[in-house]
């Protein structure tokens, strides 16, 4: 072979050998990117995120299950309006997305799953590793879920607390008040008559003292006047120009029924606080603030969750945090509510104050703080115009 | 003394001065065809390869419809029967910019730097835009984010590409706007049709 040929074939070589090189390398490109899972992380979230935005926006109620091959490698949460991926020994990957905060949100942190359902229904956004359909409650929302099969309510505790602590999210509304309250009525729930015939047929007026406590020998009429009155006082005090009327005294009569009742409130009225509370097992004390939807209704939401805020702070010994609901038409002060907030166009909250069963509910262990935290709640809605 | 010879092309020397130029020209070119070749084998294979997701026209457009179809955008929604009238504004809440504003920052609410950013602009048609018709009004326009609006939709005319940039999108759509007004002593519904321009931008980092 000639000099030159050698010359030749040694630079052809040359270059041969820089491509091979150069297409190992890349070969090592995209063999370390078939290993790295931040890509499919990205697009993972991304799809999350905007599923999440239209699932909330769904007028009516509708389940979408998400599921993708390697799912199962992640998890996942859905807080602080940021769709997270965890993996281990690698940084969290999030990408934002919107919530509704008119809606309940449930948001379960989901650990190597083959599947994440996401779901809205009733005013409410649920994010869990099984389809749920519903809520078992039988007032309002609770926390309670419904398995698809519908074999009853599931057992999880992390669920649970999860719903609990996703309730924080609801923020409070940034409207403004809309006018300055010049008449508040108070509602001290219960103890009023009905009539029921006795054993002779007679009619009798029977008094509803509501929700009883034996043990400790209270009762939810003689408790809700209690606060009631000692609101009066906290209000007159807090909100100078305006005029607290209650709807019920200590000292009514047979002709106070629950039509009387719904007699006394009138349109002049600007703002109705309701005051109630329930009975269930011992252990469990929480406050429930219930309003309605449609008219009135940010405003209501203002008013509900600056009580929310001040019951969470002042009040002590609660089990759950404080909860804002739309109050179902199947509950037996709808009508207040509805009489209120779309008749007479005026706002309108029920407070649930506690357990009577639970010694250390708001309106029997703590009257003085529950009082103050509804008056300074009242005060700073009247004050935010 | 042995001489070395320079035996390589590129430095060889060469009696004929103009042969040795023409070597050196020749070897540019042939680095020049081996860049390309290696250049071209990263790019076709990249071709193959998605390492970036841009889902931001796809998330203004899915905004723009979640604005117009959910149940705390700008149509009317019933939550009693969960029914949503698409399209179907109220006046009232038309006419009140701030409540307006504030039901948007509520039903897409982000905690930190939104998506997006929008401005909603109501029109009446020309042929209602009589000065003797008393339906003809003007709107303010409703922001949702009204400052970032400003500072992308800057962004978004100068038509800058890259991080630094922003797009803009804008959609025209008829609506009805619902008014409730007294005739006769009587609440009678009335539904005055008009243009919503929605115009919606987002950062492109």
């Amino acid at each position: 072979m000639n000099k030159k040929a050698i010359k030749l074939t040694s630079e052809a070589l040359i270059e041969a050998v820089l491509i091979t090189i150069v297409i190992i390398a890349f070969a090592f490109y995209i063999s370390s990117l078939k290993e790295d899972t931040l890509i499919e992380k990205t697009a993972i979230i991304r799809e999350l995120s905007m599923l999440a935005n239209t699932v909330q926006t769904s007028p009516q109620d509708v389940i979408v299950i998400y599921n993708k091959n390697n799912l199962n490698k992640y998890h996942f949460s859905f807080k602080e309006n940021y769709v997270q991926i965890k993996q281990q020994d690698y940084a969290t990957v999030l990408y934002p997305y919107y919530t509704d905060m008119m809606l309940l949100m449930m948001l379960q942190e989901i650990d190597k799953k083959e599947q994440i359902v996401l779901s809205s229904f009733k005013d409410s956004f649920v994010v869990s590793p099984e389809t749920i359909v519903g809520f078992a409650s039988q007032r309002g929302y609770s926390f309670n879920p419904i398995s698809a099969g519908g074999n009853g309510v599931v057992q999880n505790n992390g669920l649970q607390k999860n719903a609990q602590s996703a309730l924080s999210l609801i923020n409070c509304p940034l409207a403004k008040s809309t006018a300055a309250l010049t008449t508040i009525v108070l509602d001290a729930g219960k103890g009023d008559y009905a009539a029921m015939p006795d054993e002779n047929e007679q009619e009798i007026f029977v008094l509803d003292t509501g929700a009883e406590n034996k043990a400790l020998g209270i009762k939810e009429h003689e408790l809700t006047i209690k606060t009631a009155i000692m609101l009066e006082t906290a209000l007159r005090l807090k909100i100078k120009n305006a005029f607290i009327k209650k709807t019920r005294t200590q000292n009514e009569d047979e002709s106070f029924t629950y039509y009387e009742r719904l007699q006394r409130f009138s349109a002049d009225d600007n703002l109705v606080i309701s005051i109630r509370m329930y009975q269930a097992e011992e252990n469990e004390n929480k406050i429930i603030l219930y309003i309605l939807s449609g008219k009135n209704e940010l405003q209501n939401q203002k008013i509900a969750c600056l009580l929310m805020n001040e019951l969470q702070t002042k009040v002590s010994g609660l089990t759950h945090k404080v909860e804002i609901r739309y109050l179902p038409k199947t509950d037996d002060y709808y009508p207040i509510l509805e009489k209120n907030s779309k008749e007479n166009d005026n706002l309108a909250v029920l407070l649930e104050l506690g357990n009577i069963n639970n010694k250390d509910n708001a309106l029997y262990s703590q009257p003085d703080a529950t009082v103050d935290a509804i008056a300074a709640a009242t005060a700073a809605y009247n004050e935010d115009r | 003394m042995k001489k070395t010879k320079i035996t390589h092309f590129f430095l060889q020397k060469n009696k004929k001065k103009g042969f040795a130029y023409f070597q050196i020209i020749f070897a540019f070119y042939r680095a020049f065809v081996l860049m390309l070749v290696v250049l071209s084998i990263i790019m076709i294979t990249k071709l193959f390869i998605k390492v970036t997701f841009d889902t931001q026209k796809a998330e203004m457009e899915l905004f723009k419809e979640q604005l117009l179809y959910s149940k705390d955008g700008i149509s009317l929604y019933d939550r009693e029967t969960q029914l949503l009238y698409p399209g179907v504004i109220d006046y009232n809440l038309l006419k009140n910019k701030a409540l307006f504003e504030s039901k948007l920052l509520q039903g897409f609410y982000f905690k930190d730097k939104p998506l997006v950013a929008a401005k909603l602009e109501f029109s009446l048609p020309t042929e209602i835009i009589e000065l003797t018709d008393p339906t003809y009004e003007i709107f303010e326009p409703i922001f949702y984010h009204e400052d970032y609006f400003k500072e992308l939709a800057v962004l978004a005319n100068t038509k800058l590409i890259g991080a630094g940039g922003a797009k803009m999108i804008k959609r025209e759509t008829p609506v009805l706007i619902k008014k409730i007004i007294v005739e006769n002593n009587l609440a009678v519904e009335k539904y005055i049709p008009a243009y919503l321009t929605i115009t919606i931008v987002s950062s492109n980092s």
